[in-house]
């Protein structure tokens, strides 16, 4: 026993209570805080706290516990326990690694609760979030804009409320322009900034951006996404079943959909303790690595293309091909692989496939070789990534991105290595945490290229040693309002499932949370002191889904004036350094 | 509103879709006359989740290479011919769409991309969905899949350029012709069931 | 420079034939689902896998008819009508080449008559999913004059079928059970 706050806290262990250290320490430190405790699996427990005690609660944990924080959401409990629930999880990463969830209950008349985000600013989006989807409103939140529904949403309907609306309901457009408010957090009161929206000519890609620039560096920068959202975790509770939820989760996102199938498999295997067969594990681990080989060098192409690279680029591209006819020699499909069903997958690797597939990941090693050493020998790449974009690490901690783009600031969060025994079969296959040092693009990069290779291995080992048995199990029974997490490593960091299932052969509630909704908050500080011209690169290295980041509005804060300019225009002053697009 | 119709007063709406001029169809052929060998395409993402853009990508790269057609893709609407959008229609993206379309200079051809191009694919219903590309501009080209492989997407601008005709037909199947077979009538029915 | 022109130029062309020649797919490849009618039975499995509600089954009650109606814009290829169908009516082929300039082609439709019930004379069930039952049925051992007994039984429909448990004081299973042990 310790009274050192900051000092990993120890405690007698249990068997089957990994983490149990930590719910002992909130006892000791914080008596009477916790109102309640659950255990879902043996590394995930959930302690429901009192609302007054939550910061403090959360503060220990994250800050001086080595938790980082997952995921923030909320749930309509009204029907089971009469209130509502917020849920902060958190991953513990110190000596002990498991997840402690901590829920406060929100009550349904105040319908208001304490905002964690001055002391923890990784909290500010899954806040804004249940203040949009249920409307609780989160007191001392410093960010009190609209996250998720669109600006022509009407101002007092929440999707997620159990009595709020049908699914399928539509309601008019509140407003035929868009109302979103920019926030300048660097600049002076002197400037005013011209609103040239995100209402211009045209937007191709959702999502849309303002640098505030003094000249060519950017002094601030700010951000409107979530133009795809279209109310999946409404359509999961409602018309679709447990396993159509499976094929749901698929097209959560083009790029990495088979991390989020196999994470919604997993909160309901966890849930449920379901025992699935190994070999089901061993299929489900070859496919997340076949999926990280083809959106890493997605990624790395478009690195290359962004320097300039563009012969680098198409190369990249080839060999990418092969990795998705791989992934549709063992699934059927290029991509979308739609494996997962609960319980196990749904079609088995036979022998012509693993040793075409073998033969495959060969060719792809020997090839992606080959470029790599190209790629590192030529020079556009050194000058261009090296000290630009950088993450620092206060602002990792404070954050809790994931991915990459943490592993290359130095700290050493992978789901698959640090929680890998309660992940698929990762614990049984031969995998090592890639990291750098420096938070720069290059780092990045490089964290990616040797993830290659780790994934290479990881496939062959997966093909070449798939263990005997079953591929699916049904020896399972559904009980109501059991609720468990469920994580993967997607290429672009760990993806976040949880889910409760209700008593109607449906979901209760599932929320996921996908890499990158943790990875944009960081993106303004490593823009900060930073030239235009780079901006598509550190982008590029936070690897978002593809097409998030067109439309960019300049601003330029010393002149007082803004001009809109294609994210195009951008790229090719990134590529050519010439006839800069910001002459205002 | 312009462009929404009240199905149940502001509580439920839906779209409403651009309607063509009556000579349009004359000018479309006409269109497709010139640019047979050279069309430039411009990508409008409704709100897909981008699956389909990695493939319209992908098709442009070496091994499937659009650009041997003279295929470009543009980076702006008012160089287009070919308008390509992907995504389901979510309700941020329905203005931006429309603006999109109206920029890009007629006669045009409108290709709905993937399944939630075409019908709304598996978001078809949901609140902040429209329901698919011919919810919002008329289209002229479908190409089903989810997403459509760069083949498939090669095929698809072949018959929008009118360089191959479409396979595929409608069918009206007679179920009732024949009696079903029965399957596995070697295993006893209580271990089958 | 000259590592990378090498590459390049061992390399040489990679692009594909297609579509002046044929494009191989994978055995497994997930392309159109294609019905086989003689083997559908309308039992409405895949209609309700179906994640994307491309497959949908509607009941004109006054016309007596159940129809059947595949979208091939809607769909999304996950093959799970095909896992679920009793009877491999469906199946998934490796056709990709679906585009078409005119909606209507994406759609197919089957129609089937239906039974109706012995008792209240509404359509409820497809004859040929009634035939199929008594087929398995007979084809399992049961004796003819059982047959003409089940029959009458499965050709009812729920909400009659619900009603004679209700009244059927013979028959009710906790009854049975007093009387068995008296």
């Amino acid at each position: 026993m310790t009274n050192n706050t900051s000092e990993q806290f120890h405690s007698q262990p249990q068997a089957g209570r990994i983490g149990k250290n930590y719910v002992d320490g909130v006892n000791h430190f914080f008596p009477s805080a916790i109102i309640d405790e659950e255990w879902q699996t043996e590394n995930q427990v959930t302690i429901t706290v009192k609302m007054t005690s939550l910061v403090e609660v959360m503060k220990w944990l994250y800050y001086d516990q080595g938790g980082w924080l997952t995921v923030s959401f909320g749930n309509d409990e009204r029907s089971l326990n009469g209130h509502f629930a917020v849920y902060h999880v958190l991953s513990m990463e110190g000596e002990v690694k498991s997840f402690v969830t901590v829920k406060i209950l929100v009550d349904a008349q105040s319908q208001e609760f304490i905002s964690i985000t001055p002391t923890i600013p990784a909290a500010v989006w899954g806040e804004r979030e249940v203040r949009d989807m249920y409307g609780l409103r989160p007191v001392g939140l410093p960010d009190e804009r609209r996250l998720v529904l669109p600006d022509d949403w009407p101002e007092d309907l929440h999707p997620l409320r159990k009595d709020a609306m049908d699914y399928r309901q539509r309601p008019q457009p509140t407003t035929e322009t868009e109302t979103y408010q920019f926030d300048n957090q660097l600049g002076n009161d002197s400037n005013r900034i011209v609103p040239v929206g995100p209402l211009h000519i045209t937007s191709d890609e959702p999502g849309h951006f303002r640098l505030f620039v003094d000249g060519e560096d950017i002094v601030d920068a700010d951000y409107r996404m979530f133009y795809v959202h279209r109310g999946m975790e409404k359509l999961a509770e409602t018309r679709m079943g447990y396993h159509e939820v499976a094929q749901l989760t698929d097209r959560v996102c083009g790029i990495c959909g088979f991390t989020h199938s196999v994470g919604y498999s997993n909160t309901i295997e966890n849930a449920l303790s379901v025992d699935v067969p190994f070999r089901a594990k061993m299929i489900r681990t070859v496919l997340l690595e076949v999926e990280r080989l083809h959106s890493h060098l997605l990624n790395i192409g478009l690195s290359s293309h962004f320097v300039g690279f563009d012969t680098g680029f198409m190369q990249f591209f080839r060999v990418r091909e092969k990795t998705m006819e791989l992934a549709e020699l063992l699934t059927g499909a290029r991509k979308t692989y739609g494996m997962n069903l609960i319980g196990g997958v749904r079609r088995d690797f036979l022998k012509e496939q693993r040793v075409k597939g073998i033969a495959m990941v060969r060719e792809v090693r020997q090839k992606f070789s080959e470029l790599v050493e190209v790629l590192l020998a030529t020079p556009n790449i050194n000058s261009r990534t090296q000290g630009i974009g950088i993450l620092s690490k206060q602002v990792a901690r404070d954050y809790s991105p994931v991915g990459p783009l943490i592993r290359a600031s130095g700290f050493k969060r992978d789901v698959r290595i640090v929680h890998g025994q309660s992940l698929e079969a990762y614990g049984s296959v031969p995998i090592e945490l890639q990291s750098m040092e420096d938070g720069d693009v290059y780092s990045r990069v490089m964290v990616r290229v040797r993830e290659v290779f780790e994934s290479l291995n990881v496939i062959e080992y997966g093909l070449d040693h798939l263990p005997a048995g079953a591929i699916l199990t049904e020896s399972f029974d559904y009980k109501p309002n059991k609720f468990a997490l469920g994580f993967t490593e997607a290429p672009r960091g760990e993806n976040i499932h949880w889910s409760m299932t209700g008593d109607n052969q449906k979901l209760f509630r599932w929320r996921c949370r996908a890499a990158t909704y943790a990875n944009w908050p960081t993106l303004r500080y490593m823009l900060r002191g930073n030239t235009v011209a780079d901006a598509p690169l550190i982008i590029g290295s936070l690897d978002p889904c593809y097409s998030c980041t067109d439309r960019v509005t300049i601003v330029d804060t010393k002149k007082q004036r803004s001009k809109t300019v294609p994210y195009k225009a951008i790229e090719q002053y990134s590529i050519d350094r010439k006839h800069s697009p910001f002459k205002l | 509103m312009k462009g929404i119709k009240q199905l149940v007063g502001t509580a439920h709406t839906q779209t409403v879709p651009v309607v063509l001029p009556p000579n349009s169809q004359k000018l479309k052929d006409a269109l497709l006359k010139e640019i047979r060998r050279s069309a430039y395409v411009y990508r409008v993402d409704c709100g897909g989740c981008n699956a389909c853009e990695i493939e319209i990508f992908a098709a442009t790269t070496p091994i499937f290479d659009t650009e041997r057609f003279g295929i470009k893709i543009v980076a702006s609407p008012r160089h287009a011919d070919i308008l390509l959008y992907t995504g389901s229609v979510t309700r941020a993206m329905r203005a931006p769409a429309l603006r999109a379309y109206e920029a890009a200079p007629d006669p045009k051809i409108v290709i709905s991309y993937g399944a939630c191009g075409c019908d709304g694919g598996i978001f078809h219903d949901l609140y902040c969905v429209w329901g698919g590309t011919d919810k919002i501009v008329p289209v002229d080209v479908y190409i089903p899949g989810c997403p459509p492989t760069p083949a498939a997407t090669i095929y698809g601008f072949a018959v929008a350029l009118g360089l191959l005709d479409q396979k595929l037909k409608s069918k009206q199947h007679q179920p009732e012709a024949q009696k079903a077979q029965l399957k596995h009538t070697n295993i006893p029915l209580d271990i089958k069931v | 420079m000259f590592k990378l022109i090498k590459t390049v130029f061992n390399t040489g062309s990679v692009t594909t034939k297609y579509p002046f020649a044929p494009m191989s797919v994978s055995e497994d490849f997930r392309g159109k689902p294609e019905l086989d009618a003689a083997q559908c039975l309308s039992c409405g499995a895949c209609t309700r896998a179906c994640p994307a509600n491309a497959l949908i089954m509607e009941t004109d009650e006054k016309a007596g008819t159940r129809r059947w109606e595949l979208s091939t814009a809607r769909c999304i290829f996950c093959g799970r009508c095909e896992e679920v169908c009793p009877t491999h009516a469906i199946k998934l082929t490796q056709n990709f080449e679906l585009a078409v300039t005119n909606k209507a082609d994406l759609y197919e439709h089957a129609v089937f008559s239906l039974a109706d019930c012995s008792q209240c004379q509404r359509p409820f069930v497809a004859q040929k999913l009634l035939e199929y039952v008594l087929d398995t049925l007979a084809q399992s051992g049961v004796p003819a004059a059982q047959l003409s007994e089940r029959r009458k039984q499965l050709q009812t429909c729920p909400a009659c079928r619900r009603a004679n448990n209700m009244l059927d004081s013979d028959n009710i299973s906790h009854l049975r059970f007093i009387k068995e042990q008296q």
